[in-house]
C-alpha cells in the first residue's frame, strides 16, 4: 500500500449564493498532493480555480459553502473549527496572491509583516522573529535585507512586493505552498524571475506548491502536474510533459492554440491570435452534459445528452470527453 | 487613508487648508478658555454681588454681570469647561462603546451585525433631548443624566461609521492575505482594520463633539442638564430669557461662546476630513 498523500481533495464541490439562486462553481474536484510535489491548475476566469484554492485554506467568502472532503494530516479541513484552521494557515498551509500592490498592509513595514506569523505560529521573541526575517528576505532575493525591514510596501516594486509576499508565506516552512496567480499582475520581466524563484524554494524545502494560472506557459515551465479546468470541473489532468504532448480535451487544446506565441523572423503578415469561440457557460444554467460541447468544434450530439466519461489516455493521464479519439487520432502534438 | 509617509507633509497641507486652520484656531481657543478656567478666572463663578446686578460690560466686568451680579466672563470661562467635560465624556462613551460594536459587526457578520445595526437603528430612533427627558424623569436632572443622554446618542453613530469603513477594509487584499497567515478575526481587528479607520474615527469624533456640545447647552436651557450653580453656557441663555429685553448682552455672549465652540469643531472635523482623504487632498 502506498502511503497516503500529504493533501487528498475528493469531490470538492463550492456552493455561491447568488441574486438568482444557488450556483456550483466547482462541481466535484478530485486531486491528490504528495510532498514535494507541484500541481499546477489551469483555466479561464471563471472556471474557479481561485475558489479551489480559497477552499483548501478554508477562507471562501461569505455566502461560498464547500462541501466534499479536503484530507491533510488526518483532518477534513473543510470541517475543522476556525481556531484549529487559524493555526494551520501560514504555518502548514501558506497561500500567496495575484496582487500584490493590494496584498500587503500599507500601515506595517514588511519586517513586522513577514515577523508576525514567525512570532504567532512558532513563538518566537520580536527579536528572533525579525532576525529570521532577514534571512527570509535575503532567501527570496531582496538586497539589503535588514535595511528593507523597516521599508513600507508602497517603498517597493511590485517585484520587491511579491518577493515580500513569499518571505511571508515561507515564514513557517509550510508543507504547502499555493499560488494564486502569482505573477499576473507582473511585468514579463519580472515574472521568470519570481516564477525561478518559486520553483527553487520548493526544491529546496521540499513543500508541495498548489500554481494556479492562466497562463500555460507559466504552468509548463514551474509544475509536475496540470489540471486543466473548465466550468468547476478537471477536464483533464496528468504530468506536465504528457498532457502536453498529447493534449486530448479539446478545450485545452484550444487553450494551448489561444498562447500568443511569438516567430521571430515571421512578424509579417502577423497571424491572427488562435481564440475559442463563444463564452464561458453560465453557471446557473450549466448543460447536463459536457459543459464545453456548445464551443467545441468537435461536438457530436452524444456530447450535448449524455456527461462524458474519464477517458484514460497514458499514465495518471486522464480526461472527461467523449471525442478523444478526434482529438488524439488527429495527431497534432505540439 | 495615510500610507506611512512622514507627518510633516500633512502638517504642511494641514496649515494651507483654510477651514482647518480656523476650525482649529476656534476650538483651541475654546480648549484655552476652559483650561484658564481650571486657574483663573476673574472672579469666583459663582460670587453673587447684588449690588451690581445687570451691569454693562465694563472694565470691571468685560462681559457684564447678570441678574444675580455675577461676572459673566467668568461664568462663560466655567461654562467652557462644563461644556467640554460633557463632550469628552459623551464622545469618548459613544467611540469606545459603538466602535466596539461596529468592529464586532464588520469581524463576525451574519447575525451578529444584523442585531448590532437593528440596535442602532432602534436607539437613533429616539432623540437626545427625549432620551434625556426620560432620564431626568428616572433619576433626576443632572450634568451626568446629559452625559448618559448624549452618549445613548453617539453610540449608534459610531457604530455605523464603524462598521461601514471596517467592512470595506475587511474586504482589501492584505486582509485576505493576512487570514492566509492564519490570523483570528480578533487581531486582524486590533492590527489591520483599527488602525485604517482611525482617520475616520477622528473625524466623526469631531463632528459629534460639536453635536454633543450643542446638545449639552439644549438639555441645560431646558432644565433637564447641568444644574445650578455649576456654571453652564445652556441654562445661562434660559436666564437671560427673561430679561432678554433689559440685558440683550447677558443672551448674547454666552450665545457667541455656543456658536464658535460648535463652529470650531464644524469646520475642524471638515478639514480633517478632507486632509486625511487623499482624493479629496489632491484637488484643492
Amino acid at each position: 500500500m502506498t502511503p497516503a498523500p500529504l493533501l487528498s481533495v475528493n469531490d470538492l464541490r463550492v456552493a455561491l449564493q447568488t441574486a438568482r439562486g444557488a450556483v456550483e462553481a466547482v462541481r466535484g474536484l478530485s486531486f491528490t498532493l504528495d510532498k514535494g510535489e507541484t500541481l499546477g491548475i489551469v483555466g479561464e476566469s471563471g472556471c474557479g480555480k481561485s475558489l479551489t484554492a480559497l477552499a483548501l485554506m478554508g477562507l471562501l467568502p461569505d455566502g461560498a459553502v464547500a462541501s466534499g472532503a479536503v484530507r491533510y494530516g488526518g483532518h477534513n479541513l473543510l470541517t475543522l473549527r476556525e481556531q484549529q484552521l487559524c493555526d494551520l494557515r501560514g504555518n502548514r498551509l501558506a497561500m500567496i496572491f495575484q496582487e500584490p500592490m493590494t496584498s500587503l498592509n500599507p500601515l506595517h513595514c514588511i519586517g513586522d509583516q513577514i515577523a508576525e506569523p514567525l512570532q504567532q505560529h512558532l513563538k518566537l521573541s520580536r527579536r528572533q522573529a525579525r532576525d529570521r526575517a532577514v534571512d527570509l528576505l535575503d532567501r527570496v532575493g531582496i538586497p539589503n535585507p535588514r535595511q528593507r525591514l523597516d521599508a513600507y510596501p508602497h517603498q517597493m516594486s511590485g517585484g520587491q512586493r511579491q518577493r515580500a509576499m513569499i518571505a511571508m508565506a515561507l515564514a513557517c516552512d509550510p508543507d504547502i505552498l499555493i499560488a494564486d496567480e502569482p505573477t499576473t499582475a507582473l511585468d514579463v520581466t519580472i515574472q521568470g524571475q519570481i516564477l525561478d524563484l518559486i520553483r527553487r524554494l520548493v526544491d529546496d524545502s521540499g513543500m508541495a506548491l498548489v500554481l494556479i494560472s492562466h497562463d500555460l506557459g507559466v504552468i509548463a515551465e514551474t509544475v509536475d502536474r496540470v489540471l486543466v479546468m473548465y466550468a468547476g470541473r478537471a477536464v483533464e489532468a496528468g504530468p506536465v510533459r504528457e498532457v502536453f504532448a498529447r493534449l486530448a480535451h479539446p478545450y485545452a487544446r484550444g487553450l494551448f492554440a489561444a498562447m500568443p506565441r511569438i516567430a521571430p523572423g515571421q512578424s509579417h503578415p502577423r497571424a491572427p491570435l488562435a481564440t475559442i469561440a463563444g463564452i464561458v457557460p453560465d453557471l446557473h444554467d450549466l448543460p447536463s452534459a459536457c459543459a464545453f460541447a456548445e464551443r467545441c468544434s468537435l461536438a457530436e450530439p452524444r456530447c450535448r445528452v449524455e456527461f462524458p466519461p474519464a477517458v484514460s489516455i497514458g499514465p495518471d493521464h486522464r480526461a472527461e470527453c467523449w471525442r478523444t479519439d478526434q482529438t488524439l487520432g488527429t495527431g497534432t502534438s505540439p | 487613508m495615510s500610507d506611512g509617509r512622514s507627518g510633516s507633509s500633512f502638517l504642511r497641507r494641514a496649515f494651507r487648508h483654510r477651514s482647518f486652520v480656523v476650525g482649529a484656531t476656534l476650538t483651541a481657543f475654546v480648549v484655552a478658555m476652559a483650561l484658564l478656567s481650571l486657574i483663573w478666572t476673574p472672579y469666583a463663578p459663582t460670587a453673587i454681588n447684588i449690588r451690581r446686578r445687570m451691569a454693562m460690560p465694563s472694565a470691571d466686568h468685560w462681559l457684564g454681570t447678570d441678574s444675580f451680579g455675577r461676572d459673566v466672563l467668568s461664568l462663560i470661562l466655567a461654562g467652557a469647561q462644563n461644556s467640554l467635560t460633557v463632550g469628552v465624556l459623551a464622545v469618548g462613551c459613544g467611540i469606545v462603546l459603538g466602535s466596539t460594536l461596529g468592529l464586532l459587526a464588520a469581524a463576525r457578520r451574519g447575525w451578529i451585525e444584523e442585531l448590532v445595526m437593528r440596535f442602532a437603528d432602534f436607539t437613533f430612533a429616539f432623540p437626545a433631548i427625549l432620551s434625556a427627558i426620560m432620564l431626568a424623569a428616572i433619576f433626576g436632572p443632572s450634568t451626568m443624566n446629559s452625559v448618559v443622554a448624549i452618549a445613548i446618542f453617539n453610540i449608534p453613530v459610531f457604530a455605523r461609521v464603524v462598521r461601514g469603513s471596517a467592512n470595506a477594509i475587511w474586504a482589501r487584499d492584505y486582509i485576505l492575505a493576512a487570514r492566509s497567515a492564519g490570523k483570528g478575526s480578533t487581531r486582524i481587528t486590533i492590527e489591520h482594520v483599527l488602525p485604517n479607520i482611525l482617520a475616520v474615527i477622528v473625524v466623526q469624533a469631531t463632528i459629534q463633539f460639536a453635536l454633543a456640545i450643542l446638545a449639552e447647552a439644549a438639555l441645560s436651557y431646558l432644565g433637564l442638564g447641568t444644574q445650578p450653580p455649576t456654571p453652564s453656557w445652556g441654562r445661562m441663555l434660559n436666564e437671560a430669557q427673561a430679561m432678554v429685553f433689559r440685558a440683550p448682552f447677558l443672551a448674547v455672549f454666552p450665545g457667541c461662546a455656543i456658536a464658535i465652540a460648535v463652529l470650531g469643531l464644524n469646520l475642524l472635523g471638515d478639514g480633517l476630513r478632507d486632509l486625511t482623504d487623499p482624493r479629496l487632498s489632491r484637488q484643492r
